[in-house]
């Protein structure tokens, strides 16, 4: 049956080519401004999602800290920090990683840095407020092509073993160079990633740029074993801050022990990225079971916390706005469009409702004229539909071409989730038009249809 | 479409009434009891507004009796639900309205073969060929691509008829099929309608003005006062030259 009222509606739909038109029309303008504006909000939102992210880490972000105070040795702290990631992957998580607290030194700079104008400004204080080395000390040197950073001004370095796979988990920007990947743990010399507040403080008259200290050697011959070499800056947020202060370098996990041979000093953290709903309980129910497993493993008695490390409150409200606004445009748009399909249903209602009293009369069934009317409204909105998705592409690429600024990602892949859904409200909409003069047709007795 | 589909309509009691915009009420008919037998053809006379077109509805099942029972083929027709009342409508049922009501944006060929649309797997795929002989039957074989409006009356008049008899219904309700036409034309397709219901072995329930056509029936009713009577027996002397 529904061939047969397929091949109807085709008929219907070629004989009412007025119709036709003016429905799909309407469909086509919805479904374009529809598809631009989700497009465009897609871009927006994943634009502010960024930002925010970049600033307050990624909602949902919560750790499990293990302080030891003392080192736990090789094998015990990746055991540790495989206990905990584990408890934190059972939830469903989005990213996950393991960072240990490698070395957290105090050491010196012996390039003159650059000159601020703003005295509070000068990277790590004044020369002389932290100890630990004479200001004579030649700790660092340059050597082969290289050039070697060392600290004149002490300041604390700490560094992170993590997995390449914590960047996820932070949600913080790269700002030059690149993050650490799987296979920099077998490399040389050990790659580093260090945070955009370091890499200031790093910064002199050779470096003045961060892109400048990008394969530059971190030495200090005393503490850190083996040269760092840096790979890339990434940005602070609120949860790279959580691993100690601003500024802090990341070395693969499993390097760790290449360049610090006093071994981890005891700060072991597993985070992840879950549903920001009970994120805070589930930290803490992650870290009594983390302590429980521990002790079962021998530790004696592990002080492992869980808590929730983002700041995602802003995050929320802001996109729930941009959320709002594109709501109420999509509906609009497709209201207005829904209107036009109404409109020209409505101008027919009285010659279909004669029309389907009369198939009525010669053996349709209530049901064969719902299903007749939504095989022509199916058919009219999808073309209109696809042609509004042609044009909002066309549209698209117009402005890519122009150069217009953000419009660069609004692609023909970033268009398809809003075109898609845009083409099924249109159905719902062409639908909903359709179906005003069937029901009428079939509320009312035959013989009253006959006769409208 | 052979003659061994002999279904019988029986009114028992039945009255019909309307509720007017003002309220009150208007008693079209009243305790009329008529049976139209499988193959017989009957004539309905009366005057306008008599009640001649409510007395078909009600036949076809287009709506039920205020009072009383209609049996079709020995079912009660407000038993029915919908579906099957389309069911039966579309199977047993032929209309031929007194306003015709084409499909404005259909062909002729297209109009008569509307109701093969819910009809069995091989009538639906015979439907043109079938549309196009029921055409050719009420003369109008070299006309099949016109639309209603390029049509005149009369010929609106004989698709009408074609697509009552085009799915071989077991009886035709006809209301006022010659109302538009001349004399001669008139007797024309009441003779072709006669005959293909005759070869159908099919039922014709036919309502007309016509005093002397309607003397080609087996049978002649009146509508009159709300009731249904008998009047001297059809056949008596041949309309045509
Ligand atoms: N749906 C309705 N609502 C109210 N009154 C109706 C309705 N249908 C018919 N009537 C009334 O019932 C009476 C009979 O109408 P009907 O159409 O059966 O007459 P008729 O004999 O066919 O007349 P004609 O020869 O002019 O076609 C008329 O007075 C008409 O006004
Ligand atoms: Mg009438």
């Amino acid at each position: 049956m529904i061939g047969r009222l397929l091949g109807e509606a085709v008929v219907e739909l070629r004989r009412n080519l007025a119709r036709t038109l003016l429905t799909a029309s309407g469909v086509t303008v919805a479904v374009t401004a529809f598809t631009l504006v989700a497009g465009v909000g897609e871009i927006a939102r994943n634009a502010i999602t960024e930002d925010l992210e970049g600033v307050g880490g990624r909602a949902g972000t919560v750790a499990l800290t293990l302080d030891t105070g003392a080192p736990l040795g090789e094998v015990g702290t990746a055991r540790a920090a495989d206990v905990m990631a584990e408890r934190l992957g059972r939830y469903e998580p989005r990213a996950r990683g393991r960072a240990v607290l490698a070395t957290s030194e105090t050491v010196r700079r012996d390039v003159a840095p650059l000159p601020s104008k703003d005295p509070d400004d000068l990277p790590c204080g004044s020369s002389t407020s932290f100890g630990g080395f004479p200001e004579d000390s030649s700790g660092g040197f340059s050597s082969g092509s290289g050039q070697g950073l060392f600290f004149s001004s002490p300041c604390t370095l700490p560094v992170y073993a993590v997995d390449p796979e914590l960047l996820g988990v932070m949600g913080a920007p790269m700002v030059a160079g690149r993050w650490l990947r799987p296979e920099d743990a077998k490399s040389l010399a050990v790659p580093v990633v260090v945070s955009k507040a370091l890499a200031t403080q790093l910064r002199d008259v050779e470096h003045p740029t961060l892109e400048s200290l990008l394969g530059s050697v971190i030495r200090d011959e005393e503490l850190v074993q083996q040269p760092l070499v840096v790979v890339g800056v990434v940005g602070d947020n609120a949860v790279t801050n959580v691993l100690g202060q601003p500024g802090a370098g990341f070395v693969p996990f499993e390097a760790r022990s290449r360049f610090t041979p006093t071994g981890d000093r005891g700060m072991i953290t597993a985070m992840a990225v879950i549903d920001p709903a009970g994120a805070e309980r589930i930290a803490n129910q992650a870290a009594a079971d983390a302590r429980a497993l521990l002790t079962q493993a021998g530790f004696s008695r592990p002080a492992v916390s869980g808590e929730r490390i983002d700041e995602a409150g802003a995050l929320g409200s802001a996109l729930r706005v941009l959320d709002l606004v594109l709501l109420a445009i999509a509906l609009v748009t497709m209201g207005l469009g829904a209107i036009g399909v109404l409109n020209v249903s409505l101008m027919t209602v009285r010659q279909r409702v004669r029309e389907f009293g009369l198939r009525r009369a010669v053996g349709a069934r209530p049901r064969d004229l719902a299903v007749l009317v939504l095989c022509e409204s199916v058919q009219v909105t999808l073309i209109g539909g696809i042609v509004g998705v042609g044009l909002a592409m066309v549209v698209g690429l117009v402005l890519t071409l122009l150069g217009v600024d953000g419009v660069r990602d609004l692609g023909l892949v970033g268009i398809v989730r809003p075109a898609v859904l845009g083409l099924l409200v249109a159905v719902a909409t062409g639908m909903a038009g359709g179906l005003v003069p069937a029901l009428r047709a079939v509320r009312v007795s035959v013989l009253d249809a006959l006769r409208r | 479409m052979t003659g061994d589909r002999c279904v019988d309509l029986q009114l028992v009691d039945c009255s019909k009434r309307f509720t007017q915009p003002d309220g009150s009420v208007l008693g079209v008919l009243s305790d009329v009891d008529l049976s139209v037998r499988g193959g017989e053809t009957l004539a309905v006379l009366g005057r306008s507004g008599s009640g001649k077109s409510t007395l078909l509805n009600i036949l076809g099942l287009l709506t039920d009796p205020s009072e009383g029972t209609y049996l079709v083929d020995g079912r009660v027709s407000h038993e029915l639900d919908e579906d099957e009342r389309c069911r039966l409508r579309g199977e047993q049922f032929g209309f031929v309205f007194q306003d015709y009501v084409l499909m404005e944006r259909r062909t002729a060929l297209e109009n008569v073969a509307a109701p093969l649309l819910h009809a069995s797997d091989a009538a639906y795929r015979n439907r043109t060929a079938a549309a196009r002989h029921m055409l050719g039957r009420v003369g109008l074989g070299d006309r099949e691509r016109s639309y209603p409006w390029q049509l005149s009356g009369g010929q609106q008049q004989r698709v009408a008829v074609a697509r009552a008899l085009v799915r071989g219904p077991a009886v035709v309700l006809a209301d006022e099929p010659t109302g538009s036409l001349d004399i001669d034309t008139g007797a024309e397709i009441l003779d072709v309608l006669l005959s293909l219901a005759a070869e159908q072995g099919c039922s014709l329930v036919l309502v007309t003005h016509d005093e002397r056509l309607s003397k080609l029936a087996d049978r002649r009713l009146v509508v009159e006062h709300g009731s249904v009577r008998p009047l001297a027996d059809g056949r008596a002397e041949p309309v045509l030259p």
